[in-house]
């Protein structure tokens, strides 16, 4: 399948099918950070970390896609990769140091999504209703009427009231966290 | 809907363009000047963008599935062309495979039939399985159900695995597990009711609590779990039914019976949980428990149901007998216009800022410290008015201004109850009126002060003192006390007067209920392996940061599986096997670095079950 291909996929929200595609550029990832010291877990986390990153830029509407998906995930992946061993005081051994130039676009983006792994902690430890709520409403779109059907509550009303109620209970746990790192 | 509700619905709004135009505006203006506005807002989005993120995340683990499948489809598809292709090959020898085929079938089948009589036939299949040969030889009875039951393994591996331990099966005094007990009250279910359990758990029972119209006595059947040994021998887990972890304030499991018949409580009513702690941790909420197919309980979150749009008040909001004048304003604040909006929690904080504005302290409360607080539980009645309440926590006060207290939050204006299934229902909240008892001009004169004991003395006079502190109201009787029991309750009698803390839930059922919270795992979660191929092996992992008992959520190939426990987390690995009637322990503390384990079993002596439940109970966490 070709780039375009992928991107009119993203676009029409056929995720799924897009993603099984961009999967297909793992292994190249894989060798790299393997061969730069990290694990196969480490390799898919990083992999994945940079999907995300093409995602978001991709469903932006000034969205331009300069050089291919493999290389724009490929170089995020490697920049993602080098920022975690920088983070871990250690070096990364560049033979290739090629300054691609969205290179500083990356590292705001980077910083943005470290920020998120206390949210996804946080998001994690809400209670599976909680976050299924939050899920089928924020990600899945769903409306609160079919939401209340699937978690099992009386009314959309009370749906509705229990989804303002897990993003308070979240909203209290980041500043917990915030206060206890500060 | 709550002021806090309402404000993540407009934030909501605004995130999801769900504004017009002039909406918009106005909310940008108010961001540029409320910081905290801005905050929440900027908290909000973040919790967006996670939830985002976790989505894609798992979508991505989803494609990687498909893609994976895609393969092993390929693959096969490869490898059918392949057979096919060698199909022809192959032909000539078709004939004599699918003959020597049968030939076997039909030698099972003989097998089958008499199993007493082929030993030496079956002998050749128990070839593969070594070890025990010897002792189904030794025992030709077990033999036979073995070759009888040869589809049912789980039977038969039971049998072996007893045979062969025979020989490692050590002489010593075995230690029996121990059993909690349960304890009984006897109670009038018509009347509403305290029972206090010999750990610390306070339940109370409204009238006619139950689902039954027999005004007989009811029997209540009270266990309480809140040291990590008895939780665990007794198979109790502080996991969700999805295998989440969650971390236990204590669990109970309370019964009810009418003679024979096991009753639950009647729709719409409510049991309150007092669970008492040593350390408060927020977030505490009920769970509930059921057996999974393992025995074990788990627990799941008991979500409130009610229709926070109902509350009006069921009468007409009168003015309280007061010595000072009240503002009307606080009058207003207490109560609701009816079809107004108004959510519970809303109304907890208005009653605690009515309290705080109305309580006098004594002279001598200034030598407290500057904050000093009471917290307060308020019962409702389905009329609305105040029907008793309770001091569940304060400082060193004396005893009179606690009534006084007490009082004073007796005489607050009718109150809308909760609703449960469309109706009201008693309602008890806890409210935590603070106190500064430097301010001077908050003390209360003597006569006053006077005055409000007579009026105590008086309307207390004719009520029996109960056995139990400060549950006048409630005639509490006790079936079978055990010696602990009494110790216990004198301890707590003697606790009440001072600081009684306690985390206070209610309950719409009875059985499992579990005080918990969902703790966070700031080094993420990972799984925990166990390493043995027995897989008759009961076993825990007992976490050290937070109150925890977790269960292997599957044992495959010689594996007990726990997956997602905390990563860097210290835990005791608890495992129990009965081997020829004799107990076996493997106990070891440990630290989940993310490498296998293994069990090394014990026997399990008085002396070693007396120094692990010792051990465990010093976990402090």
């Amino acid at each position: 399948m070709n780039d375009q291909k992928i991107i009119q996929e993203l676009k029409a929200g056929k995720r799924q099918k897009a993603f099984v595609q961009l999967y297909k550029g793992f292994p190249v990832v894989k060798k790299l950070i393997q061969s730069k010291g990290g694990t196969a877990e480490q390799a898919e986390d990083v992999f994945q970390e940079a999907l995300i990153i093409f995602y978001k830029k991709a469903s932006m509407p000034a969205f331009e896609l300069t050089p291919s998906i493999s290389t724009y995930v490929y170089s995020v992946a490697r920049f993602l990769w080098k920022d975690e061993l920088k983070k871990k005081g250690l070096k990364y051994d560049t033979a290739e140091v090629e300054n691609l130039k969205f290179e500083s676009e990356l590292e705001e983006i980077a910083l943005k999504e470290k920020k998120f792994q206390v949210v996804e902690e946080v998001l994690n430890s809400i209670g599976e209703k909680c976050l299924k709520i939050l899920q089928l409403f924020y990600y899945k779109g769903l409306s609160m009427k079919k939401i209340a059907r699937q978690v099992d509550l009386k009314s959309e009303k009370v749906a509705k009231n229990q989804k303002y109620k897990c993003l308070e209970r979240a909203r209290k746990r980041v500043l917990e966290i915030q206060t206890v790192n500060a | 809907m709550r002021k806090e509700l309402q404000e993540i619905e407009i934030i909501e709004n605004y995130l999801m363009g769900k504004m017009n135009a002039s909406e918009k505006a106005d909310f940008e203006k108010q961001l540029e000047t409320d910081v905290n506005l801005a905050k929440n807002m900027e908290l909000q989005k973040s919790l967006m963008t996670g939830l985002e993120r976790m989505g894609l995340k798992n979508d991505l683990q989803i494609a990687k599935r498909n893609l994976f499948l895609r393969k092993v489809w390929t693959w096969f598809g490869v490898f059918v062309l392949l057979s096919a292709l060698s199909f022809g090959v192959y032909k000539s020898y078709e004939n004599s495979a699918v003959e020597s085929g049968v030939e076997i079938k039909d030698e099972r089948l003989k097998k089958k039939d008499n199993g007493h009589v082929t030993l030496g036939d079956s002998r050749s299949e128990q070839e593969t399985k070594g070890d025990n040969l010897v002792e189904l030889n030794e025992n030709p009875t077990s033999l036979v159900t073995r070759s009888d039951n040869r589809n049912k393994s789980e039977t038969n591996n039971n049998s072996l695995v007893t045979h062969s331990d025979s020989q490692s099966g050590q002489d010593f005094e075995s230690a029996e597990i121990p059993v909690k007990q349960f304890q009984t009250y006897g109670i009038d279910p018509t009347k509403p009711n305290t029972i206090a359990g010999a750990e610390g758990t306070i339940i109370d029972f409204p009238a006619n609590a139950f689902d039954t119209k027999s005004k007989g006595r009811v029997e209540i059947k009270l266990q309480e779990f809140y040291k990590l040994s008895d939780m665990v021998f007794a198979n109790l887990t502080t996991q969700t039914a999805g295998g989440e972890l969650i971390e236990t304030g204590g669990m109970v499991n309370v019964e009810a019976y009418q003679g024979d018949v096991k009753l639950n409580l009647a729709e719409g009513k409510s049991i309150d949980l007092k669970f008492p702690y040593e350390n408060k941790k927020e977030g505490m909420q009920t769970f509930r428990g059921e057996k999974d197919e393992r025995g074990n309980v788990v627990w799941e979150e008991q979500m409130p149901q009610e229709e926070m749009t109902e509350y009006q008040t069921t009468e007409q909001i009168s003015l309280p007998k007061n010595r000072e004048a009240d503002s009307s304003s606080q009058i207003i604040m207490l109560g609701y216009k009816l079809g107004e909006e108004a959510e519970f929690v809303f109304l907890k904080e208005k009653v605690s800022t009515y309290l705080q504005g109305k309580i006098r302290y004594p002279k001598t409360s200034d030598r407290l410290p500057k904050e000093s607080a009471v917290e307060l539980s308020i019962e409702i009645g389905l009329d609305g008015k105040v029907k008793e309440t309770r001091i569940v926590r304060g400082m060193r006060f004396p005893p009179n201004f606690y009534k006084y207290v007490q009082k004073t939050a007796e005489e607050l204006p009718p109150l809308a109850p909760k609703q449960g299934r469309g109706r009201y229902v008693l309602t008890t909240f806890e409210v935590k009126i603070e106190l500064d008892p430097s301010d001077q001009s908050k003390f209360l004169d003597e006569r006053a002060l006077n005055d409000y004991y007579k009026d105590l003395k008086d309307k207390r006079a004719n009520m029996k003192e109960a056995s139990l502190a400060d549950f006048e109201n409630h005639k509490v009787e006790k079936l079978e006390q055990t010696e602990s029991n009494i110790e216990n309750i004198n301890l707590n009698k003697s606790k009440g007067k001072k600081d009684l803390e306690y985390y206070i839930l209610s309950s719409t059922s009875l059985g499992w209920i579990n005080c918990d919270l969902y703790p966070l795992a700031v080094n993420g979660k990972s799984s925990f392996n166990l390493i043995e191929q027995d897989e008759a092996i009961n076993c825990s992992l007992i976490l050290h940061s937070v109150r925890g008992i977790v269960k292997p959520t599957y044992i495959k190939q010689g594996k007990y599986i726990f997956p997602q426990l905390p990563n860097e987390e210290e835990v005791s690995v608890l495992a129990l096997k009965t081997e020829n009637n004799k107990n076996y322990v493997s106990y070891y503390k440990t630290v989940h670095n993310k490498q296998d384990h293994r069990f090394e079993f014990e026997p399990l002596t008085k002396e070693r079950l007396n120094q692990i439940t010792a051990e465990l109970d010093a976990i402090k966490n």
